[in-house]
């Protein structure tokens, strides 16, 4: 067994030592001190496939995730969702296994699997038990390789996701509010549109688009496989060779997208929807996940929003009681994203009460240093979050797969452990005083349509970016 | 594996593991929401959550900074039979986390401030849940499935029924329901035998010894005919539908066959009920069937969200599968896939410190056969379709069914209703009701 995860001496040492005899045709490039073991780094010579692999002996199963660098960043107005109805078109036929076959074949071996579109990336998973590893590394390279995308299927799978929509945001408030936010936040990046797709985009897709897109992005030097679980790497990469060696590589085509200009004027949007009661979302620029100021903001983000004891929870809800619930949230994406914000405003109270509030509570942020105190359990709760998304192997190969695909660095949760731990509550006024200003705020207000008024245009208006 | 200990004479469940410096520490109790009085429901909740709001010399801010200071947390959860406080801490603060939760269990001070505030968050709490639909069609399913049972009442309570608690009430509930005989201890990982059976002593210690609340119930009665629970929301696209009836109860002989009809009928990604509903029609997102594991005999439900244009068919095709299951039941290769799944994915059931220790804490709490748990690899393996078919008609017959819906009445109902062959009666329940 691994010894244990030491979070006090944070692994952070990187080493280009071969360990032991690597199978013909891979090239180990490193192994990363992990969560008290190691993550090898290889890569399949001949077609550039990187392959990332943890041994955990936690229980006789193993986690495989294949993570691809293509998200609804790669897409283009009028073509938004494509990437995540291509995660969907992943799990139907390939060329030598009738549609539904995947599914069957991993569920009669025990597997649960399961995949996911972000902004940045998308990522395929499933855990089985240890003997099983053969079989996944088929399917994979299959459905990576040979995938079939016929009409009925595309058909039939843009109905599925027109209702995840329905679910997730048009019968959603907070879905719909969130969406506005990004909408309103962002007029030329892609994180202005949402990831599932603007409806009349789902539904007019084609095979012949998501034939170009497979092409263009479903390649073994766009992936990275990560292996963790009770299982010995010759093992792993005998296997994988045998699934993935005849795959060719592609030419990833350069990404091609606006950058977002910077923001200098505050932006309103309003939704009218049924709702329990009002809803104030802000969004403050934020850094992305690499800029080294990402980690102060996140302390600062756990000192506002972080449980009952966060400075916004005692104002908002135990003193003025005002809100019913809040939530803050520092976006991790690759280029910079958003601090956003929601509050779900109680019966009685205003938009504009809890908006002025808010603004002074961060505009305390600014002048006033965070306590010692506030910053030793912002950095306690961090450290518990990180510890209990490594308890299971499906757990670790996720953080490992996250973190490569958006740092290129599968160690950095650790890092950013070590980055909190170091500081100080000065960095964390300083983060205030760069982030949240008021002139690169974008904010939705959601209105009951009781409450709404003479504001019935309002029900999706929103202020033109300046 | 698990370890079962008796201290201060209370069980006390050890799963230890030294994959991660953390800590689970579970405190049961062998009561829970059905105490409530008519007219107060949500008044177990409500001390469970009163009891970290002021203890022993610290005050409900100091006991939300010291578990931030720790790097913890500390949950509730609350059923109709039984009750669960589980804290989760990195493992060097594990003693100072036993010392807080002792004061927090042992000696809870109620501070009447606290207690007004608390319910007011509760209140304001209830009114948010209303924006959410898949909640809202679990409510309406549940009062059409249970009525006045226990089952059917509201955990949570109303805006009505909390305000009508009596704090002097929860106090009494507080003295009734930790004592050491209506308590069960777990502990999971980074823990050794020594610090667990210390901890666990320190902590019994403090509670009374006292007789356990009596706290049975019967099981719920079927209500016979087919009843739409018609949840009425403006501007709905989607339906969230939850059909079903009551299901099987793990002391049934044919308990682990119904399971395993239920799992091969709509537990999968590539069951029939997926199959037909989603990759052949694309009218929802998903469509699963489960069967829930209680103390006394509880739902079997099948849920689907369906575009509210196909949403009638979606039903009426839903019901149409279940009666087609009862008819024809499974072939024996279905069955034979269904038993390698749940076998093969059963190592995802027991591979944390956790996991383990909930399934050993499950069999205490929900009175379950002793070896429901370690009996169930070779109960599943033992599952034929025959058998698995018999128990599905026995147990899950379509004449008598709840269906639970929301949508947008006028737009919505008169298609429902007339989709759902041989329905007895109808209720429409507004979003925001209260009680």
């Amino acid at each position: 067994m691994a010894s244990q995860p030491s979070t006090d001496t944070p692994a952070v040492t990187r080493s280009k030592a071969v360990r032991g005899a690597v199978p013909e045709g891979w090239k180990h490039l490193e192994t990363i001190p992990f969560a008290g073991g190691t993550v090898e780094r290889y890569e399949l010579t001949h077609n550039g496939l990187t392959v990332l692999f943890h041994r955990d002996t936690q229980a006789p199963v193993f986690s495989y995730h294949t993570w691809f660098r293509v998200g609804s960043r790669h897409e283009k107005p009028g073509k938004t969702g494509l990437a995540h109805l291509f995660e969907h078109l992943m799990f139907n036929e390939t060329e030598n296994l009738a549609a539904g076959e995947f599914d069957r074949k991993l569920e009669e071996n025990g597997a649960e699997s399961n995949a996911a579109t972000w902004v940045d990336w998308t990522f395929y998973h499933a855990s089985l038990p240890r003997e099983r590893l053969a079989l996944v590394a088929k399917l994979e390279a299959e459905r990576m390789s040979q995938l079939v995308l016929r009409e009925p299927q595309v058909a039939s799978e843009k109905d599925v996701v027109a209702n995840e929509r329905r679910q997730r945001v048009d019968d959603d408030v907070e879905g719909a509010a969130s969406e506005l936010l990004y909408k309103t936040a962002f007029s030329k990046h892609p994180y202005g549109w949402p990831t599932i797709g603007w409806m009349e985009d789902i539904q007019g897709f084609e095979p012949a688009d998501c034939e170009a897109f497979y092409r263009t992005y479903y390649a073994p030097n766009n992936a990275t496989v990560v292996v963790c679980g009770d299982l010995k790497v010759q093992d792993v990469l005998t296997k994988l060779k045998v699934a993935y060696g005849h795959i060719p590589p592609s030419e990833i085509p350069a990404e091609d997208y606006q950058p977002e200009p910077p923001q200098t004027e505050a932006r309103l949007a309003i939704l009218k929807k049924p709702t329990s009661g009002p809803k104030l979302l802000l969004g403050f620029r934020g850094p992305s996940m690499g800029d080294p100021e990402h980690a102060a903001l996140t302390l600062l983000s756990e000192v506002l929003f972080g449980g009952r004891a966060s400075r916004l929870h005692k104002l908002l809800v135990t003193e003025k009681e005002c809100v019913t619930e809040l939530r803050g949230w520092v976006s991790t994406f690759r280029d910079p994203g958003l601090f956003d914000m929601l509050f779900a405003i109680r019966d009685g109270h205003t938009l504009e009460e809890v908006h002025a509030l808010v603004l002074a509570e961060l505009g305390r942020a600014k002048t006033d240093l965070v306590t010692s105190d506030e910053l030793e359990r912002a950095k306690a709760r961090l450290e518990l979050g990180l510890l209990q998304t490594l308890d299971t192997a499906n757990g670790r190969a996720e953080q490992i797969g996250f973190y490569e695909t958006v740092l290129g660095d599968p160690a950095a949760p650790f890092r950013r452990l070590a980055a909190y731990r170091r500081t100080t509550p000065g960095e964390l006024r300083a983060a205030a005083r760069r982030y949240l200003l008021e002139e690169a705020c974008s904010v939705v207000h959601v209105i009951p349509p009781d409450d709404a008024g003479d504001t019935d245009e309002a029900a999706a208006t929103q202020k033109e970016p300046s | 594996m698990t370890r079962e200990l008796t201290i201060q004479g209370a069980t006390t469940i050890l799963s230890p593991s030294t994959a991660l410096p953390l800590v689970n520490v579970t405190i049961g109790l062998r009561s829970g929401a059905s105490s409530d009085p008519i007219g107060q429901e949500g008044q177990f909740r409500y001390m469970l959550k009163a009891i970290r709001r002021g203890a022993d010399g610290f005050s409900a801010e100091d006991i939300d900074n010291r578990l931030d200071l720790l790097g913890a947390e500390l949950e509730v959860e609350v059923y109709a039979s039984h009750t669960l406080l589980t804290a989760q801490v990195l493992s060097r603060n594990l003693d100072a986390l036993m010392d807080l939760l002792t004061r927090i269990i042992a000696r809870p001070t109620f501070p009447e401030a606290e207690l007004e505030l608390l319910r007011r968050e509760m209140i304001a709490e209830l009114i948010e849940t209303r924006d959410d639909d898949r909640n809202l069609a679990q409510l309406a399913f549940r009062r059409g499935l249970f009525g006045d049972h226990v089952y059917g009442r509201r955990i949570v309570g109303w805006v009505k029924s909390l305000s009508a608690i009596d704090p002097i009430g929860l106090r009494a509930l507080h003295r009734q329901s930790f004592v050491r005989e209506n308590v069960i201890l777990g502990f999971s990982g980074d823990i050794d035998d020594t610090r667990a059976e210390a901890a666990a002593t320190a902590l019994l210690s403090a509670l009374p010894s006292a007789p356990p609340p009596v706290t049975d119930f019967d099981h719920p009665v079927e209500r016979a005919g087919r009843h739409l629970l018609f949840v009425d929301k403006p501007e709905r696209t989607q339906h969230q539908l939850c059909i079903g009836r009551l299901g099987s109860w793990p002391h049934d002989p044919d308990h682990i066959d119904t399971t395993v009809g239920v799992v091969a009928f709509g537990g999968t990604f590539t069951a029939p009920y997926m199959r037909e509903i989603r990759v052949k029609r694309g009218w929802s997102y998903g469509a699963s069937a489960r069967l829930a594991v209680a103390k006394k005999r509880h739902g079997f439900t099948m849920w689907t969200a369906p575009a509210t244009e196909v949403g009638p068919d979606c039903a009426a095709l839903s019901i149409q599968l279940l009666e087609k299951l009862g008819e024809t039941g499974f072939k024996e290769k279905d069955i034979a896939f269904v038993r390698n799944y749940m076998a093969r994915s059963y190592a995802f059931e027991v591979d944390t410190p956790a996991k383990r220790l909930s399934h050993a804490l499950e069999v205490h709490l929900l009175e379950l056969p002793a070896d429901y748990h370690t009996g169930y690899l070779d109960a599943v393996k033992g599952v034929t379709a025959e058998k698995a078919s018999a128990a599905i008609r026995h147990r899950l017959s379509a004449d008598n069914l709840v269906i639970a819906a929301v949508g947008t009445k006028d737009e919505h109902l008169a298609a429902l209703e007339k989709a759902i062959p041989n329905l007895t009666s109808t209720v429409v329940i507004p979003f925001d009701t209260d009680g």
